[in-house]
């Protein structure tokens, strides 16, 4: 036995007092009341006939009550004592709970609660239930990366709150990660204790980083979860057609950890609208890619749902059924056609159904013209690039070009074409026949297109964030117009120029730092609305926000005059195989029990033994037993 | 009501109501029976009464017959009256507590007083503890009462009691026999019977009335106490439990049956009376036994 409470000596000096004092008062007790009565010789009669058998047990009488007393002293001391059993180790413990909570945690394969995250939960309030007056706690919680809620505080109730309010997050593990944390922050410090609240899923194979915590530290492992399947969405993504911006196709990636075959539903869902649903059969442990063309579907918002519904496969995790991708809003940009007519011109530009064109005359051409065009394009005239506005020069002339002349070249050959630039996409040049082209001089920020041995015929500027570009020659003086190549060439500049890659936004991956611009030059933080509806605000710096999303789902970045959709899918797919592994060392207490420090506490039993006897002293006293 | 008006104007009434039931239960009764026992030629003219064949004609009054020419008996003295002494228990034991015995015992006193008196008899009232405290000469009259009252009211209470040394001492002062009532709780270490014998050896009539408090046989205290005697101050250290009460309860039971069979076995009237009950019934008792009515 073990004394944690009031020093023995200090119990021991103040029980004896307490005892003296009580037996001074039992001494003086034996004053009696006195009764007079008219004749006491029928009393002594009576008492003489009794006598013999009421000596012994008259003195046990007085003697116990007296032993009451002294009892009730002894079970007071001890009791201030706090007594503990010799196992129980109770001096300054620090405490350390971690508690997963990645997306593995969100299974619901647990008997008697929603989630492994709550079935987690309870056990570190468990825990917490043990801690006692001398021991330090910290609560943590880990995904991809550690978060401490609290620093180590001796009162349990500063960590119930911060544990109430944790939640499942759609991120990965990182048990290294939690292995170095718990290293640092236990390191040094007396009685280290690091609780993992974790299913182990995902945990790497090839060596446990937790097997080898620096010496001293006690790790102990409870484990939630149980085996079972899981199938889950580890990619969605949706892209718009570069010629038709209204159209797009759909990708997506199934996966399956059951060890049968299962089908699946994959239901497509656009703006909150069901547009359809594909079956799809999942072998055991693999994956099922496909892509769906042609949805033709308006929308920006789109969801894929899946529901496992083979009968007997239950899926283990919901969570992970669901993933998101987000279409741009396709705009239709405003060309300026500066020309005196140009059939070709103009009819290959309608080709494009997502442009508005106004034609100006080059003698009517104001700069003031280009407020409100996207692109401005000078066919056959070369004024200096208006202001923050995109261009297009069909071939420049004069000094008032933004390219520098010189000269000309009569039939130029072409004998280099850049087809990474965004104007060559499916342009071919292939015996282009030019009759003229301007010998332009390119400029630093220029980047040659096509060119040809005496020089660039498309150069392409980007500068200042905008767009220029020169064909160094006139349509009508080749055979360009004749061929594929022209239109192609006019829908590449209004995508280059006014749509940018308009056609993907690529989902972000959850746990990761995204960056996203906001062009809003008059800004300085944007409002973030993430999945779960809790709004906040991030600085802007750059006009780039830096936004950690944790879970799936779309999220909107605004600024007073900017806004930002995007979606964020499962970053990490390991998270789909749930299967619960062991975390640390090998040890044999696979028992849960002993992980839990109970506290026996033996002074509340003692202070329920010593009322029950102060209830046999009143109850003897009023019953004149020991008076 | 107060100690001090206990023998007040309603007590007056009561005690001529006793009366009055008393007479009509003597009326039942032949006059004869009403003859003194103590033959004797009583000198003092007491009174008359109507002449009946057989009695003696030399106490015919032929003077009241010249006067009336009805024939009357003279009735001396001596065998007319009949004396009632009250030996009251005055003893320490008889104040104890509220001191009820002591005045329940005067009231009945002062009843029986009031019938005898009323009845032409002469009453005496002997107070005593250990040995007699004074004494109320045998008297006659109805007007008496208030002497008998003031007298009962001014006594004042003894020691110990010593029954045996008082009616000894009581007997030997007393020449004319009578009736010799007793009231006490008895409560003598010496014990009564030497007493008794006392009043039967000297040719008095012995009443015996026994008085007691319900509440000495029902104690209120419990536990480890100190007994003291009220009278000799002994002490005796005892638990006081429910057993124990209702074995002395069992005890003074036997110890007033003891008197009782005393009493009846040498043809003594006597009676055990709490002073619960009202002092009427007690005296209507007495009547109804044949006492106070001859």
């Amino acid at each position: 036995m073990q004394f944690i409470g009031a020093s023995l000596q200090t119990v021991l000096i103040v029980a004896g007092l307490a005892a003296a004092v009580i037996t001074a008062f039992y001494l003086l007790k034996l004053r009696r009341r006195r009764v007079e009565v008219p004749f006491h010789g029928l009393w002594a009669e009576v008492l003489a006939d009794q006598r013999s058998e009421r000596d012994l047990w008259r003195r046990l009488r007085r003697l116990l009550s007296w032993l009451i007393q002294i009892a009730l002293i002894a079970l007071l001391g001890f009791a201030l004592l706090d007594p503990r059993p010799p196992g129980e180790a109770i001096e300054g413990r620090h405490v350390l709970l971690l508690i997963d909570r990645s997306a593995s945690m969100g299974a619901t394969d647990v008997t008697g609660e929603t989630t492994r995250f709550e079935a987690a939960r309870r056990r570190a309030r468990d825990v917490l239930e043990t801690i006692g007056a001398d021991d330090r706690v910290m609560l943590a919680t880990f995904d991809r990366q550690v978060s401490p809620k609290t620093t180590f505080v001796s009162d349990p109730s500063l960590v119930s709150e911060p544990l109430s309010q944790l939640a499942v997050t759609d991120t990965g593990t990182d048990y290294q990660a939690l292995a170095d944390f718990i290293g640092d922050t236990l390191r040094g410090r007396s009685e280290p204790h690091a609780i993992v609240f974790s299913d182990g899923a995902g945990a790497p194979t090839d060596g446990d980083p937790l097997a080898s915590l620096p010496d001293g530290i006690s790790l102990h492992h409870f484990d939630v979860g149980a085996d079972g399947g899981n199938a889950a969405i580890t990619a969605f993504n949706a892209r718009r057609y570069p010629s038709n911006k209204l159209d797009y196709e759909l990708y997506a990636e199934v996966r399956s950890t059951f060890e049968q075959p299962v089908e699946v539903d994959l239901q497509l869902i656009a703006d909150g609208r069901e547009v359809d649903t594909k079956r799809l059969e999942l072998p055991p442990g693999g994956e099922v890619r496909r892509f769906f063309p042609s949805q033709a579907v308006s929308g920006t918002r789109l969801e894929a749902h899946l529901e496992v519904v083979t009968a007997d496969a239950i899926d283990g995790s919901p969570r992970d059924n669901r993933a998101f991708a987000v279409l741009p809003e396709v705009e239709s940009p405003q060309i300026l056609l500066v020309t005196d007519g140009n059939l070709y011109l103009e009819g290959a530009l309608l080709l494009n159904p997502n442009t508005d064109i106004e034609t100006v005359a080059p003698d009517d051409w104001r700069p003031e013209l280009a407020d409100g065009a996207d692109i401005v394009i000078f066919d056959g005239t070369s004024p200096p690039a208006p202001e923050s506005v995109d261009a297009l020069y069909l071939a420049p002339t004069g000094d008032t070009s933004p390219w520098t002349i010189r000269g000309e070249t009569e039939a130029p050959v072409i004998d280099s074409i850049d087809r990474n630039h965004p104007l060559m996409r499916w342009v071919h040049f292939r015996d282009l026949n030019i009759g003229v082209a301007s010998r332009i001089i390119p400029g630093p920020a220029d980047r040659a297109v096509v060119s040809g041995p005496a020089g660039p015929l498309l150069v392409a500027r980007e500068r200042d964030n905008r767009q220029l570009a020169a064909l160094a020659f006139d349509p009508a003086a080749s055979d360009l117009p004749l061929r594929v190549a022209f239109p192609m060439l006019m829908f590449n500049v209004v995508d280059w120029m006014a749509l940018g890659d308009a056609r993907y936004e690529a989902p972000r991956e959850t746990g990761e730092t995204w960056s996203v611009r906001l062009d809003d030059p008059t800004a300085s933080e944007a409002s973030v609305s993430p999945p779960d509806g809790d709004d906040y605000t991030t600085p802007l710096t750059d006009r780039i926000a830096y936004v950690r999303g944790l879970d799936t789902g779309f999220y909107s970045l605004a600024t007073p005059n900017v806004q930002h959709d995007l979606a964020a899918n499962l970053g990490d797919v390991r998270e789909v195989d749930i299967t619960p592994h062991k975390l640390g060392p090998d040890v044999s207490d696979d028992d849960d029990t002993s992980v839990l420090f109970e506290r026996r506490k033996y002074w509340q039993w003692a202070l329920i033994l010593a009322g029950l006897l102060m209830a046999l002293e009143w109850w003897s006293y009023h019953r004149r037993w020991t008076v | 009501m107060s100690r001090d008006d206990q023998f007040d104007e309603s007590f007056l009434q009561r005690l001529e109501y006793l009366y009055l039931v008393s007479q009509k239960m003597a009326n039942r009764r032949l006059r004869a029976n009403r003859d003194s026992e103590i033959a004797g030629s009583g000198m003092e003219f007491a009174d008359h009464r109507e002449y009946s064949p057989g009695d003696d004609f030399r106490n015919i009054d032929w003077k009241l017959y010249a006067r009336t020419e009805k024939l009357f008996l003279k009735l001396f003295e001596e065998e007319q009256d009949l004396y009632i002494y009250f030996l009251l228990d005055c003893s320490r034991s008889m104040h104890l507590g509220e001191s009820s015995k002591w005045w329940y015992a005067k009231r009945v006193v002062a009843a029986l007083s009031y019938i005898g008196l009323s009845n032409l008899d002469r009453v005496g009232i002997i107070p005593f503890a250990d040995k007699p405290l004074g004494r109320f000469p045998p008297t006659r009259g109805r007007n008496q009462i208030f002497r008998v009252f003031e007298f009962l009211e001014n006594l004042e209470p003894g020691e110990a009691t010593g029954l045996e040394p008082s009616l000894r001492t009581f007997v030997s002062q007393t020449n004319r026999k009578g009736m010799a009532v007793v009231l006490s709780d008895f409560f003598d270490p010496d014990g009564y019977r030497d007493a008794l014998d006392q009043l039967r050896y000297h040719k008095f009539d012995p009443v015996v009335i026994q008085v007691y408090d319900r509440r000495e046989l029902d104690p209120s205290v419990t536990g480890d106490i100190e007994l003291v005697d009220a009278e000799t101050g002994d002490t005796q250290t005892m638990t006081v439990t429910p057993r124990l009460i209702r074995q002395y309860r069992e005890r003074f039971e036997a110890f007033s049956d003891k008197l009782e069979a005393y009493c009846k076995k040498h043809q003594m009237l006597s009676f055990r009376t709490p002073v619960q009950e009202a002092f009427d019934d007690l005296i209507l008792r007495v009547f109804r036994a044949g006492g106070f009515v001859d």
